[in-house]
């Protein structure tokens, strides 16, 4: 098993005791918009957890597949990106905002591949550094539907020659959801570059698989990760928005950094 | 597809949600809107309407990070009626969360403290600067402004609430800590006032003289000139003056 770096997602909300916590991960997943460069205090936080850690750059609101990124999102995401010296930043293979009008949510394209590719590179080009697109939960029983998202996602970050955040908690999901095999939905992955993986916890609720973020991994996607690591290295980041707490997002870590070092079981 | 024919895509579909998700609506005709599975449609509405319980923790309404019941309880409620006055929205919650948690704290400080917490959000609302009010004119408190009867020590129970959404199993001992933190026996209601600031300044939660309440509670029923107001406070109407909280009641 190649070793790969491990890590979670910096919360401001758990102030100095998770940015304490990554300080020790060896990599550690960093909200770009949410923390302001101008900042003498953000800029002392990031720059001092740059020198114990991997920053893996991510947004939510670049708005990749959309008509434009939030302008907050992209300054600070240059910024940082030129302060840091970041190799790339990720987001998310959907949009999320229309005329300024961003209601929090991550919608899955209606484009072609083609049209998509298209976007892809102009919000690099605006961004100034390669981006690295993740795939969403869908939370349906369309299999069409699913075959499809991921289908477009690999033909457009193939075409724009962008690597994939492979969310392997959100396949799981879209498998568990839709009823297909996951090593279906995988094999639209087979020929693009995967710059990282994420993993988190979601749930089932009100008949919908969620990616809620507030579970700890379970057995099956730690499987899937020990699989596609072994395959193709990158860095894991553990996902947690709810249910949050310095301790347990630690201990987390830990464990999947343990899941991917201990021997395979005959 | 057209650039122009997508974004005209992109504006509708976005609109289509937030009536949805915000003002009730029918989630099949905008998941068909929006060339969705219907799940996947009902799936970004309780998103949606989720981030407005993100945006009330955040604004105050610490509570509900450490009441399970919170996030159900809310959607239940979104489903019900409109969501998109947020600030509003909060008190409707805390109503319906009341109950239990009086169970949770017999002593009363649970329940006071999220009603504390539903001024904290009443004071994010925003305002622009009213006309200054004018002789002879009748007047009334500004609509961003509220009054209520609470005891505002239960801040002391707030500030030690986690403002992050807790893990299950930790939430009833934070709770149990941050109740620790007041240590009266039950809460004594004083008259309260919660007022948005101007522009980008903060809102304001302050108690208030009993008279001052009883008097400016009254203008919703009876609008006074600022002459009468005068009569009735004297130098106490000058804070009320200075943090621009009457506007003219005519064509209100």
């Amino acid at each position: 098993m190649p070793r790969v770096q491990v890590g979670g997602s910096l919360r401001r909300s758990l102030g100095a005791s998770l940015l304490q916590a990554a300080g020790g991960w060896a990599c550690c997943e960093v909200v770009v918009e949410a923390w302001d460069p101008e900042d003498e205090q953000d800029a002392h936080a990031l720059s001092w957890l740059a020198e114990r850690t991997t920053l893996l750059p991510h947004s939510l609101s670049l708005n990749v597949l959309g008509d434009a990124a939030s302008a907050l999102a992209l300054t600070r995401a240059r910024a940082w990106s030129e302060r840091l010296a970041f190799g790339r930043v990720s987001d998310h293979f959907a949009w999320t905002a229309s005329e300024g009008r961003e209601p929090g949510v991550f919608l899955p394209p209606f484009e072609e591949a083609e049209a998509l590719r298209a976007r892809i590179e102009r919000r690099r080009d605006q961004l100034g550094c390669p981006l690295s697109l993740e795939n969403i939960a869908l939370a349906t029983t369309d299999r069409a539907f699913v075959h499809r998202y991921h289908e477009r996602l690999a033909a457009a970050c193939s075409g724009a020659r962008a690597p994939v955040l492979l969310d392997l908690e959100n396949l799981w999901l879209d498998a568990a959801a839709s009823g297909e095999p996951i090593q279906a939905l995988l094999a639209h992955y087979d020929s693009v570059e995967v710059a990282s993986y994420h993993v988190g916890g979601g749930e089932r609720i009100d008949g919908l698989w969620l990616d809620t973020h507030r579970l700890p991994v379970r057995p099956e996607v730690l499987s899937l990760l020990r699989a596609a690591v072994s395959r193709r290295p990158a860095p894991v980041v553990y996902e947690r928005d709810y249910a949050l707490d310095a301790e347990s997002i630690s201990r987390e870590v830990r464990r999947i950094d343990e899941a991917l070092t201990e021997p395979e079981q005959p | 597809m057209p650039v122009e024919l997508a974004m005209s895509s992109f504006t509708r579909i976005i609109s289509d949600l937030e009536r949805c998700a915000l003002t009730g609506g029918d989630v099949e005709a905008f998941a068909r809107g929006a060339a969705l599975p219907d799940d996947l449609g009902r799936a970004l509405v309780r998103s949606r309407r989720l981030r407005v319980l993100d945006w009330l923790a955040q604004s105050g309404l610490s509570v509900v990070n450490v009441m399970r019941s919170a996030t159900p309880v809310f959607l239940a409620l979104a489903g019900e009626r409109p969501i998109n006055d947020k600030h509003a929205v909060a008190e409707v919650l805390w109503r319906r969360l009341e109950v239990e948690a009086s169970e949770r704290d017999p002593s009363g400080w649970l329940v006071e403290t999220g009603r504390y917490e539903v001024m904290l959000v009443e004071a994010r609302r925003t305002r622009t600067q009213p006309p200054a009010p004018r002789e002879g004119i009748a007047l009334r408190l500004v609509a961003e402004a509220r009054i209520a009867a609470i005891d505002p020590r239960a801040q002391a129970v707030h500030v030690a609430l986690p403002d992050h959404d807790v893990p299950t199993e930790n939430a009833a001992a934070i709770l149990e800590a941050a109740l620790a933190a007041q240590t009266s026996d039950r809460p004594c209601a004083v008259p309260v006032m919660a007022f948005g600031g101007i522009g980008d300044a903060p809102g304001t939660v302050a108690e208030l003289d009993e008279d001052v309440a009883r008097v400016l509670a009254g203008l919703a029923v009876a609008p006074r000139s600022l002459a009468e107001l005068r009569r009735s406070l004297g130098p106490r109407l000058d804070v009320v003056l200075e943090n621009h909280l009457l506007v003219s009641a005519e064509g209100a």
